[in-house]
C-alpha cells in the first residue's frame, strides 16, 4: 500500500501527462504552434504517417495540413492508458479525428493511437518520442491492411513513394509486435533520414 | 490540505464532475440536474438559443424529449483554474436518434466555459457552446454553425442570421476558447427574446 505522499504524487504525475496530451489536441484544433510545442520535449520525434520529425517540423506539416484539407477538425482524445515508472511514463492515448472537408465527401471520421514515451525532465512532463497509429477510418472501400496509406484521408494525395515510405514505418497489429508493448519506445532515426529526404525531392 | 497539488486535483474534478452533471441531466430529461450546473446569473450561447439557465431548462426540454434517445458524449477536456475562478474548452460529441428522418444524427463541437466556485460550489456561470462539425450530405460554408445544429432542417432565415451573428469556432486565438475572461453578450439574450416573441 503506497502512502498518501505516494498516492498524491502518482495522481499528480498522472493528471498531468493527461493534461499535456488534451493540451497538444487543443493546440492542432487551434492552430497554436505555441501551445502544441508545450506538449512535447525540444528534441522529440513524432513518427506520425508519412511524416517524421521534431515538433516544429511537425507544426509545420499539420498546420498546413489541415488548412489544406478542411474547414474544422477535433482530435479527440478517449481511452487513456498510462504505465508509470518513476521519471518515465508510456501511454496508449485512442483518438478519434473528426473533420469537415473542403472537398469530396463532408465529413471524415477516423480513430487510431498516440503510442507516446513521456518523461519527466525539470518537473515537467512532456513527450519524448511519439508513434502515430490508425486503427480506423470511414472509408468507402474495405482498406487493404498491409497498405498503412489506405486508412489516412488524404490517401488518394499520396505518390507511390510516399505510399512506400509510410508502409516501410510503423503499423497497428493485434499482437505484442504492436508500438504500445515497446519499452523503452523509439522512432527510429533512420525513418526520420527518409522523410527529409522525402521533402527534399517535393514529395513530403 | 497542506499539498496545493490535492487542491488542485480536487477542483479540477469537481469542475469536471459539473459539465458530466449537464451531459447527463440532457441525456436523461432531468430538469433540474441540468440546471445544477449553472449559477443563476448563467448566460448561456447556445447556437440560436440565448438566455439563462432557467430558460435553458425551458428550452432544452422539449428537444430532448423529443428525441428517441441522445447522448452528449464528453471528451478531451482543459482546465486552467485560477483561485475560484475555472476557463475550460470541453469537446463534445453528440449523438442522436431521431424519430424522423435521418436515424441518426452525430455532430461534435466545445463547450466554453467559465466556472466559479461560489459557496463550495463549481457551476457554471457563463456558457459558448460552438460546433466543429456534423454528419452533413453537404460541405457547410466555413463554420456555419446554423448548418451544423441538429435542427439546421428547421431554422427560419431569420434565426439563421441570428446564430451567425454569434460567436464561431476558429482555428486562431479569436476562438471563444482563449477569452479571459469569458463573457457572453446581454444584447444577444435581448435579441433572442425579440427573435422568438416573432415565431
Amino acid at each position: 500500500m503506497p502512502t498518501t505522499d505516494e498516492m498524491v504524487a502518482e495522481l499528480w504525475d498522472r493528471e498531468r501527462i493527461r493534461q499535456c496530451l488534451h493540451r497538444y489536441a487543443r493546440g492542432v484544433d487551434r492552430f497554436d504552434r505555441e501551445l502544441i510545442k508545450t506538449a512535447f520535449h525540444p528534441d522529440a520525434i513524432d513518427e506520425h504517417g508519412k511524416f517524421v520529425g521534431t515538433p516544429d517540423e511537425f507544426c509545420d506539416w499539420a498546420l498546413a495540413m489541415h488548412e489544406n484539407a478542411q474547414l474544422s477538425h477535433q482530435h479527440c482524445l478517449l481511452n487513456h492508458w498510462c504505465d508509470l515508472d518513476g521519471d518515465t511514463a508510456h501511454t496508449e492515448t485512442y483518438f478519434m479525428f473528426t473533420a469537415m472537408n473542403r472537398r469530396g465527401k463532408p465529413l471524415t471520421i477516423g480513430g487510431g493511437r498516440y503510442i507516446d514515451r513521456f518523461e519527466k525532465r525539470d518537473g515537467d512532463w512532456r513527450i519524448a518520442a511519439r508513434v502515430t497509429l490508425r486503427d480506423w477510418s470511414n472509408l468507402d472501400n474495405i482498406p487493404d491492411v498491409d497498405d498503412l496509406s489506405t486508412m489516412t484521408s488524404t490517401a488518394h494525395l499520396l505518390s507511390d513513394e510516399e505510399r512506400a515510405f509510410m508502409n516501410a514505418g510503423r503499423g497497428p497489429s493485434r499482437d505484442r509486435n504492436d508500438p504500445s508493448y515497446e519499452r523503452p519506445l523509439v522512432v527510429d532515426p533512420s525513418r526520420r533520414d527518409g522523410y527529409k529526404e522525402l521533402v527534399a525531392k517535393g514529395k513530403g | 490540505m497542506s499539498d496545493p497539488r490535492i487542491q488542485d486535483l480536487w477542483d479540477r474534478e469537481c469542475v469536471h464532475q459539473c459539465l458530466l452533471r449537464y451531459c447527463r441531466g440532457a441525456d436523461r430529461n432531468d430538469a433540474m440536474l441540468l440546471r445544477s450546473a449553472f449559477h443563476d446569473d448563467c448566460l448561456i450561447e447556445h447556437g440560436k438559443f440565448v438566455g439563462g439557465p432557467d430558460e435553458f431548462v425551458a428550452w432544452a426540454g422539449p428537444l430532448q424529449a423529443a428525441a428517441l434517445s441522445m447522448q452528449h458524449c464528453i471528451l478531451n477536456h482543459t482546465a486552467e483554474i485560477t483561485g475560484t475562478t475555472a476557463h475550460t474548452e470541453t469537446y463534445f460529441m453528440f449523438a442522436r436518434m431521431n424519430p424522423s428522418g435521418e436515424p441518426l444524427t452525430l455532430s461534435g463541437g466545445r463547450y466554453i466555459d467559465r466556472l466559479e466556485f461560489r459557496k463550495g460550489e463549481w457551476r457554471i456561470a457563463a456558457r459558448v457552446t460552438l460546433r466543429d462539425w456534423a454528419n452533413l450530405d453537404e460541405i457547410p460554408a466555413g463554420a456555419d454553425q446554423a448548418a451544423m445544429t441538429s435542427t439546421a432542417g428547421e431554422l427560419s432565415e431569420e434565426e439563421r442570421r441570428f446564430m451567425r451573428a454569434g460567436r464561431n469556432p476558429s482555428r486562431d486565438r479569436s476562438d471563444p476558447s482563449y477569452d479571459r475572461p469569458l463573457t457572453t453578450d446581454p444584447e444577444r439574450a435581448v435579441a433572442y427574446r425579440q427573435l422568438i416573441a416573432k415565431t
